[in-house]
């Protein structure tokens, strides 16, 4: 065995790379490390191979088989069954997700990401989830981080991570596809196909379209760009991975998506939008005695389009994100593992519904990670990173326009950490004591891409906003109870968002006339406990019930309070929200039902400027697979969601349908 | 090795289960599968080395029950492990690929640790006391949590070097 792996400055990682001939894994098996250690692994936790029961952090991952048993037709559909995520179903495409509430349309803080690229759009602070280009037949798990996790992340992941990982050609083989047909006139195809290259690696091309009629029966008096609309999903992904020797490997990923959908905007106004999503990735990895080195680059483009826009004007943002990160992870001596990361990240947002500037930083951040194993049973772990952003603004902008461009020459650095101590108290308890605190970036949006102009007065973004910041403490219990084949997981936190951004509320007055802008209209706690038990039981059976108690105040300036209605976490999150689920499988058959139920909560109807408070009565919502294998190739199955009723309210916009779907599924 | 304070306690940690329970097909498979992240993982065939101490009850019925696993080929991945006996008087003259260390061998085993000084045949074992003192190199359990310790200074002295991802979830000594 190497003794003490060589601590090495990442501008050597290229040259260390080339060096390395002897070791034997280039980027995590996630298959052989589940398969060794019967648990499913992870690296968003720390950055560091984890095994899930380790973690200092509250974590869920939902396996793939946990998604092919949802009946799930997308991303949300999956998250929705998943204990203590919130799921506000907007459109029929649109359905936004959070952790531990703070839910709304263009939901901000989760981060999420597809194998570690960003797929979060910084330009509305949102995940725009029919964009994402991953079909769920690719998808090896999802990994779900409960709270601040920027020390590892950076900006934006304040109240969760969601960590897409999907199959990984060099190591799996992976060939399927489906079709499905539904109510509302849901069409979908699917398909997946992997073209090995020996011992070289391997190659997976993936693609699905989906199309459907969305708010079938709306009202007469809803927006008729809402009504019967067609909604379209396209989407063709790349992944090729390669060994370069036995220790590296590269793995290139590519993606092209194209969506048209109804959508509620952050302004709680219905829409029809055009995303055309395309990214590009570039991860290097190596295992050797320098430790786990990982270069990775991608860019993203995001282009957003709406019909309404602002007061009328059709709006149209191209964001476009280049990141260049390296990061090495390696063991001291027998109990300290560490890792050192440095990124560089470029974001840049056009001017809308007015073109002609552009609004852009640039982040440069440094990140760490010490583990410490205490004893036996006892780890510390910490994880700081500080980001040091430099705002700026280029182009024109309109006569009278209050804001020179130097004025988007700013800087602000911001540092964030993660401390966990886990006490696995013995084979079956273990307890966790968490601390962290996040930052939410202003959007390009918000800080000034948004600009439009009418004779009485205009709108605009402004570049003195200073991010979102939250705290979290956190104290868990996991119990494992094989007597009864279960486990049962708690969770006690809090959390304060300092400084919360509502996308309008302020004023800015200039020679041309007065500009609404962004304003900071407060802060926020939440108090709250996750319980959630599951298990198998007579063989055949598994269940799962969760009940999470939370409650959201604010401290918002009254005038913002009163007058912009556009944040209302306390009102919008539920402070009840419980999830069950039973499920069966036997033989060639399979079925799943689950149950979401949640308290009575209040949104938001904003039309033109005036928000008013809707009450959304308490609901529960039922959605069910059953399943049939064929043969060893043909699956047929059927599903349903928001089964109890034809339309039910679930937000404060439209009410959302019934949908039944059967799906056929060929498997090689 | 430079001591460890708390490795008596990761050791007493570990061997809080049942004896009987040590050894089970999953034991073993867990031992193979952590075998494919050693930096050279062996492939194919390899004969198993079960050293075992005839008289002791214990560690006789642990090599009958890993005799009987192995008889027929016991697979894992692109590993094929078939067994021999071997009392500890047999060592010198053993020809296997991996050592699989029987329990309560006692201090009878520091002649294993000699002899894989010059051998650089790995070895695995259910009995913690044996990684503790360095006289094999990886102590696995599968139940009711996998758990793998490995003793650094033995795992260098018999060539085992392992990738850096599984060094980083496991318990070193």
């Amino acid at each position: 065995m190497p003794s003490t792996p060589k601590r090495c400055c990442l501008l050597m990682v290229p040259v260390a790379l080339c060096a390395q001939h002897a070791a034997h894994a280039q980027s995590i098996d996630y298959g052989a490390l589940e398969q060794l250690f019967q648990e499913p692994v992870t690296t968003s936790a720390t950055g560091s191979p984890q095994r899930v029961t380790d973690v200092p952090a509250s974590m869920v991952i939902i396996t793939a088989d946990d998604i092919r048993r949802s009946g799930a037709y997308d991303l949300p559909g999956v998250l929705s069954h998943v204990a203590g995520v919130d799921f506000q179903q907007w459109t029929d495409d649109q359905a936004e997700i959070s952790v531990r509430g703070y839910d709304q349309p263009y939901s901000q803080r989760v981060l999420v990401l597809i194998n570690g690229r960003q797929v979060y759009a910084d330009n509305y602070s949102f995940t725009p989830w029919s964009s994402l280009p991953v079909e769920l037949a690719d998808i090896r798990q999802i990994e779900l981080v409960k709270g601040p996790s920027s020390a590892l992340f950076g900006f934006n992941a304040v109240g969760g991570v969601i960590n897409i990982v999907t199959y990984n050609p060099l190591y799996d083989d992976i060939d399927t596809a489906s079709v499905s047909a539904g109510s509302q006139q849901l069409a979908q195809g699917s398909a997946t196909a992997t073209l090995p290259l020996g011992q070289l690696g391997g190659v997976r091309i993936s693609g699905g379209a989906r199309s459907n009629q969305d708010f079938p029966n709306a009202p007469a008096a809803a927006d008729s760009d809402l009504t019967g609309h067609i909604n379209q999903r396209r989407d063709a992904n790349l992944d090729g991975a390669v060994r370069l020797n036995d220790s590296t490997s590269l793995r290139v990923e590519a993606s092209t998506t194209q969506v048209e959908q109804n959508a509620d905007n952050p302004a709680y106004e219905y829409d029809y939008e055009r995303y055309n999503a395309d990214s590009l990735k570039a991860q290097l990895n190596s295992d050797s005695s320098y430790g786990l080195l990982q270069l990775t680059a991608y860019a993203n483009r995001l282009n957003l389009a709406s019909n309404q826009g602002v007061l009328g004007a059709p709006v149209n943002y191209t964001d476009r994100m280049t990141v260049l990160q390296g990061e090495d992870v390696f063991k001291l001596g027998a109990s300290q593992t560490f890792r050192a990361a440095l990124e560089y990240r470029h974001e840049s947002t056009n001017t809308s519904p007015i073109a002609g500037a552009e609004v852009y930083y640039d982040v440069i951040s440094a990140s760490g990670m010490w583990s410490w194993q205490l004893g036996p049973t006892l780890t510390l772990t910490n994880a700081l990173r500080l980001d040091d952003l430099r705002l700026g603004r280029s182009g024109s902008s309109p006569a009278g326009y209050p804001f020179p461009n130097s004025d988007w020459d700013r800087t602000q650095q911001q540092p964030s950490y993660n401390s966990g101590l886990v006490w696995r108290l013995d084979d079956n308890d273990t307890l966790r004591l968490l601390a962290a605190r996040g930052a939410l970036l202003p959007n390009l949006v918000e800080l000034g891409s948004l600009l439009y102009r009418v004779p009485q007065f205009g709108g605009t973004g402004i570049p003195t906003l200073a991010p979102t910041v939250v705290d979290n403490y956190e104290f868990d219990w996991d119990r494992q109870l094989p007597q009864f084949g279960a486990r049962l997981r708690t969770a006690f936190f809090y959390q304060f968002t300092d400084d919360m951004i509502s996308l309008a509320g302020g004023l800015a007055a200039g020679p041309g006339g007065a500009y609404f802008t962004p304003t900071t209209i407060g802060d926020s706690s939440a108090l709250g406990t996750e319980i959630s038990l599951d298990g198998h039981f007579l063989e055949h059976w598994r269940w799962g019930a969760s009940l999470r108690l939370e409650r959201i105040s604010e401290s918002f300036t009254p005038a913002t309070a009163a007058a912009v209605g556009q944040v209302d976490p306390r009102n919008e999150t539920p402070t009840r929200l419980l999830k069950l689920n039973i499920g069966w499988s036997q033989g060639r058959w399979e079925s799943d039902v689950y149950l979401a139920y949640q308290s009575q909560t209040a949104g938001v109807d904003y039309n033109g400027f005036v928000g008013t408070s809707v009450i959304v009565p308490a609901y529960g919502a039922v959605d069910a697979r059953f399943a049939y294998q064929l043969n060893s190739h043909l699956n047929l199955a059927l599903s349903g969601q928001n089964l109890l009723h034809q339309q039910q309210m679930q937000t404060s916009g439209e009410p959302v349908q019934r949908r039944w779907l059967a799906t056929v599924t060929g498997t090689l | 090795m430079r001591p460890r304070l708390w490795a008596p306690l990761v050791c007493s940690a570990l061997m809080a289960l049942p004896a009987a329970a040590q050894v089970s097909d999953t034991t073993l498979l867990v031992a193979a599968r952590a075998l494919s992240f050693l930096q050279h993982p062996p492939q194919g065939e390899i004969i198993v080395g079960i050293v075992y101490q005839p008289g002791n009850a214990q560690s006789t019925l642990e090599a009958t029950q890993l005799n009987a696993m192995m008889e027929d080929g016991f697979r894992a991945g692109q590993l094929v492990l078939r067994p021999r006996l071997i009392t500890l008087d047999e060592l010198a003259g053993s020809n296997v690929g991996l050592y699989f260390l029987t329990s309560e061998l006692g201090h009878a085993a520091i002649a294993l640790a000699q002899l894989n000084r010059s051998r650089k045949i790995p070895c695995i074992t259910t009995d913690i006391v044996q990684v503790r003192d360095g006289n094999c190199a990886m102590g696995v359990r599968a139940i009711p949590r996998v758990e793998i310790l490995v003793n650094r200074a033995a795992a260098a002295a018999s060539g085992m070097t392992f990738s850096e991802a599984f060094r980083v979830m496991i318990t070193e000594l």
